[in-house]
């Protein structure tokens, strides 16, 4: 069969073959490795940036928590600082209350003793006034009564003169 | 270099050129040309004359043997590569790898960006066909020689200025992209690629007109005594090279975008 061009279907099956051949050659030999060792180079590169993108968030991961725990420390120390304050406080009030109350005690103590101690003067001032007035009594009513005036003058100023 | 050297080297260039010029003038007449320019472009475009015996098989154009020599050169460099260059690669590429590397990423990145769906075959073709395009296109550079059956001297043209070899890769993109429609969408995928119908024929005679019309050029220049100093730089190299890229990126990326297109699954109505 004759076609116009001289188109020979022999020399295009021929033609197709050699492509097909050629095709199997480069895919086995060069098209297939090469793009294994592409892909297998990206796959290394995707698991190194992983990774690093990994270590990076757990690294921010672990900065926020310690920026919270300091932030946290520091409302801490602050919260601390105020609850010693008030504690301090408190038992210094304590103490200025346990003082003024030992003080309104040793007082209140003074001044029991006093009162006490001022009875028992005046009571043993009245005592020795008794027993001087009964002592010139029984003189008067004993001795002369000019005499006896004159001793209990004496006595009186005497004794006066004692205190 | 000193001031002598240069003088020196300056003139042995003039003597070798001066020698090369008187030979090419010396021997311009003593073989008379067998055929007229007509012939040898009307060859060049039919092959009627110049046949091939391929291995007692059948008489083939030079086309047919260009292509299982570069097929040949190619599994030789593949080979070569798979054994002394993959296993040393490295994570860190040097220049040839890297070369590989940018070689097979371009065409599966091709693949991936027209067939986001369905691309792992369709990377491992197109890399194929874009290979064979740009190294079958530089093959005729080489000037490898054959003897055809009537015992006469003929240079290895392009496989693909051959219109068998440009139908057959035409042909064969067309099946694998049709193969990506069966395999996406089924009969629908079969529908779409036969709507299609013009694309073989489309993308085998733009293969076949421009790599014809680069050999023609080169036939036409070569022919004549007068063009065959410092213009066949131009023509048979700059542009080769430059057609060779040119007509392996067209193939490549009409195959990827009508693959990608047949094979996009399609979208169901609510």
């Amino acid at each position: 069969m004759n076609l116009p061009l001289n188109i020979d279907f022999q020399q295009i099956l021929l033609h197709i073959f050699n492509t097909f051949l050629l095709f199997v050659i480069l895919y086995f030999l060069l098209y297939k490795p090469v793009k294994a060792f592409i892909d297998k180079r990206e796959a290394f590169y995707k698991e190194m940036d992983d990774k690093a993108n990994e270590k990076l968030s757990d690294a921010e991961k672990l900065l926020k928590e310690y920026n919270e725990k300091l932030s946290n420390a520091d409302k801490e120390i602050a919260e601390r600082k105020a609850e010693a304050d008030k504690l301090t406080e408190a038992e210094n009030s304590a103490k200025i209350e346990k003082a003024e109350e030992q003080a309104e005690s040793i007082v209140a103590k003074a001044v029991a003793m006093a009162e006490k101690e001022r009875e028992s003067i005046i009571y043993q001032a009245n005592s020795e006034i008794a027993n001087m007035v009964s002592a010139a009594a029984e003189k008067i009513v004993f001795s002369d009564t000019s005499e006896a005036f004159d001793k209990f003058l004496d006595n009186a100023e005497g004794s006066a003169d004692n205190e | 270099m000193s001031k002598n050297q240069k003088i020196r080297s300056i003139i042995i260039f003039f003597v070798i050129g001066a020698l090369l010029l008187a030979g090419i003038i010396l021997t311009n007449g003593m073989y008379q040309k067998e055929e007229t320019v007509q012939e040898v472009m009307l060859d060049a475009v039919l092959h009627e004359k110049a046949k091939i015996n391929f291995f007692g098989i059948a008489e083939v154009n030079p086309g047919v043997v260009s292509a299982f020599g570069v097929t040949a050169i190619l599994f030789v460099f593949a080979l070569a590569v798979r054994i002394f260059v993959i296993p040393k690669f490295t994570l860190i590429p040097g220049k040839f790898q890297l070369l590989l590397e940018q070689g097979v990423g371009l065409f599966d990145g091709l693949a991936k960006s027209n067939s986001p769906h369905r691309n792992k075959f369709l990377g491992a073709y197109v890399f194929t066909a874009g290979a064979y395009i740009f190294m079958s296109t530089m093959f005729e550079m080489l000037g490898f020689q054959a003897v055809t059956t009537e015992g006469m001297s003929v240079s290895l043209p392009a496989p693909l200025s051959d219109i068998n070899g440009a139908i057959g890769l035409g042909v064969l993109s067309y099946l694998i992209i049709l193969s990506g429609g069966i395999v996406g969408n089924g009969f629908k995928g079969i529908g779409n690629t036969l709507k299609d119908f013009s694309l073989p024929i489309s993308m085998s005679f733009r293969l076949f007109g421009a790599l014809l019309s680069g050999a023609l050029v080169t036939e036409l220049v070569y022919y004549f005594f007068s063009l065959s100093f410092v213009l066949p730089v131009f023509v048979g190299v700059l542009f080769t090279l430059l057609h060779a890229v040119i007509q392996a990126y067209v193939l490549t990326m009409l195959t990827a975008l009508f693959y990608g297109e047949v094979s996009e699954p399609s979208k169901k109505k609510k």
